[in-house]
């Protein structure tokens, strides 16, 4: 038992590593960059999104650093997260565990049309290296703002951050991230153009593998996403993205859309990609291989009163659609409460099946999740 | 129209290509399998290395998988899936593998139909020994031996009658064929 909750520890550290809340698009701000400094969401809020983050929560409290207690200068943002998580798993083996999920430091500079934006914190360790991979910086970026003042216009980025693409929701066991290209600590080093506006908004990312430490994803490759706001209640973005890695290439082409219904307080969101690979013909697999993966998520997400927030969420995956008994799809089901301006409760649950119970044995976790925002 | 135009043409481009065959290769076991199920960030991957064991490459797949399949493949090129720890972890009850959700039955059948051809291209290390691996490769007397990758740096003439090379459990044997 306590080698399985070792293993657990190992395998859902770091779960929860902060990007954004794209529930809050349309429901509170048409874009990412309304609340959040960098254009693809996630990380350091801003002064509205800081001002967001109080109005949301039951009990407010001083939203900025610290509380407010230590005042940075105006050119100077500083934040972080922190983030564990207890409960109860069955994949199909039980296990009660408890473990941390997210430590890390942002702090962001500006000078004049730039900014240098870096993260650091803990990170899981390389075994038989944990001394030299104990803390890391996830992501490092210099970015030149167009309107620097503003929350849109052009963002340029150079350096480590994650390629803009999808829905980009914070729980990375979401299918869509964890096999449509975004997932856990799949930063890398590359070069990023956006436009943003409260109409539409549009991402070019070049990336390539880390070559400075031993990375999660090894390709190389490019991803586009563009959304266009259609009203003050709907939003329809499309995606493409390519990854070439040693002997195959991946593709990851889809659509992505949102829809707010103020009456209900509720925003549906939903991500359909087609993700086909392509071997390499080669003396060692001459039979190359083409399976076509779809990956899909269905999100709704109901505002409610007293900073509460529940999720319903459908994902589905199936890493070959032309083979019998291979998908996966669960019902996700987390509940948040915004105590205050830093501090959130989560109780995140899944279940999860193969192909409907055919493919085999079926699972899911309850876990509570504690998350603080310096 | 430009948006709904662009995923339209990636789709029916990949859609072209032909249907799945689903090798069980190395190459594609890996990139299809176990690197989105083996080696998330804090698992089996190049990042955190769990166990000393990494999939997020052919070359760290393979080997990984030379190891997992030690003992389980014989020089007929035959393989147990049972005795190989590649297939045990996944068939097991407790600390299966992937330990936060398991594989469908039917990629495990593919690892299976893998080890049980004797997880070609995974059976040893080119540096293994003295004498160097020629993969499933077979050689006869008199050949001078073009090595495929990833034993492309191993050079060896075939020197005895009778006699071929195989790669049987992380080292090379000369074997003599059957008339």
């Amino acid at each position: 038992m306590s080698r399985a909750l070792l293993v657990l520890a190992i395998v859902l550290a770091g779960a929860g590593v902060a990007h954004a809340y794209p529930q809050f698009q349309l429901s509170i701000d048409q874009t990412c960059t309304g609340c959040h400094i960098s254009p693809s969401g996630g990380g350091l809020l801003n002064e509205n999104g800081l001002y967001n983050a109080e109005a949301i929560s039951t009990f407010g409290t001083a939203p900025e650093f610290l509380n407010g207690l230590v005042e940075t200068p105006s050119w100077l943002t500083l934040g972080g997260h922190f983030r564990g998580s207890t409960g109860f798993i069955s994949t199909p083996e039980k296990v009660l565990a408890t473990f941390p999920m997210q430590g890390e430091l942002y702090a962001s500079a500006k000078l004049g049309a730039f900014r240098v934006n870096v993260t650091g914190g803990i990170r899981p360790t390389q075994e038989d290296n944990r001394a030299a991979t104990t803390v890391w910086s996830r992501e490092h970026y210099v970015m030149w703002q167009s309107k620097p003042d503003e929350n849109e216009g052009i963002y340029v980025r150079a350096g480590r951050f994650m390629p803009v693409f999808g829905l980009r929701v914070a729980e990375h066991p979401t299918y869509v991230r964890r096999y449509g290209g975004t997932q856990l600590f799949s930063e890398t080093y590359g070069l990023s153009a956006a436009y943003v506006s409260p109409k539409w908004e549009a991402h070019a990312t070049a990336f390539i593998k880390d070559p400075l430490i031993d990375p999660v994803v090894h390709d190389n490759g490019g991803a586009l996403y563009a959304e266009a706001r259609l009203g003050e209640r709907l939003a329809l973005g499309v995606e493409g993205m390519v990854r070439r890695s040693d002997s195959a290439t991946r593709y990851h082409t889809g659509v992505t859309g949102k829809y707010y219904v103020p009456a209900a307080n509720l925003l549906l969101q939903a991500e359909l990609q087609y993700a086909p690979q392509t071997f390499d013909v080669t003396d060692l697999n001459p039979a190359g291989g083409n399976p076509r993966g779809i990956v899909g998520a269905l999100l709704a997400s109901f505002m409610l009163p007293r900073g509460l927030m529940l999720d319903v969420g459908l994902g589905h995956y199936d890493r070959n659609y032309k083979a019998p008994d291979l998908d996966r799809d669960n019902v996700d089901v987390n509940l948040h409460w915004f105590a205050t301006s830093h501090l959130e409760l989560v109780l995140n649950t899944r279940y999860e099946t193969l192909a409907f119970g055919s493919g085999g044995r079926s699972g899911g976790y309850a876990l509570f999740q504690l998350h603080y925002r310096l | 129209m430009r948006f709904i135009l662009l995923p339209a043409l990636a789709i029916s481009v990949a859609a072209c290509a032909k249907d799945d065959d689903t090798p069980p290769s190395v190459e594609y076991l890996t990139e299809a399998i176990l690197i989105p199920s083996c080696a998330p960030a804090q698992c089996h991957s190049t990042f955190a290395q769990a166990e000393d064991l990494s999939f997020s490459t052919i070359e760290e797949s393979r080997d990984a998988i030379i190891d997992l399949v030690a003992g389980a493949v014989d020089e007929t090129d035959a393989g147990t899936p049972e005795n190989a720890q590649l297939y045990q972890v996944l068939v097991r009850t407790v600390d299966r593998m992937p330990f936060d959700q398991p594989l469908p039955n039917a990629d495990i059948a593919l690892i299976r139909e893998f080890i049980k051809g004797g997880a070609q291209h995974a059976q040893c290390r080119p540096s293994d020994g003295a004498r160097q691996c020629l993969g499933d490769q077979v050689a006869t007397c008199g050949d001078d031996f073009n090595f495929q990758p990833p034993f492309e740096d191993c050079k060896a003439r075939i020197a005895s009658p009778g006699m071929q090379w195989r790669c049987i459990s992380a080292e090379c044997v000369e074997i003599e064929v059957q008339p």
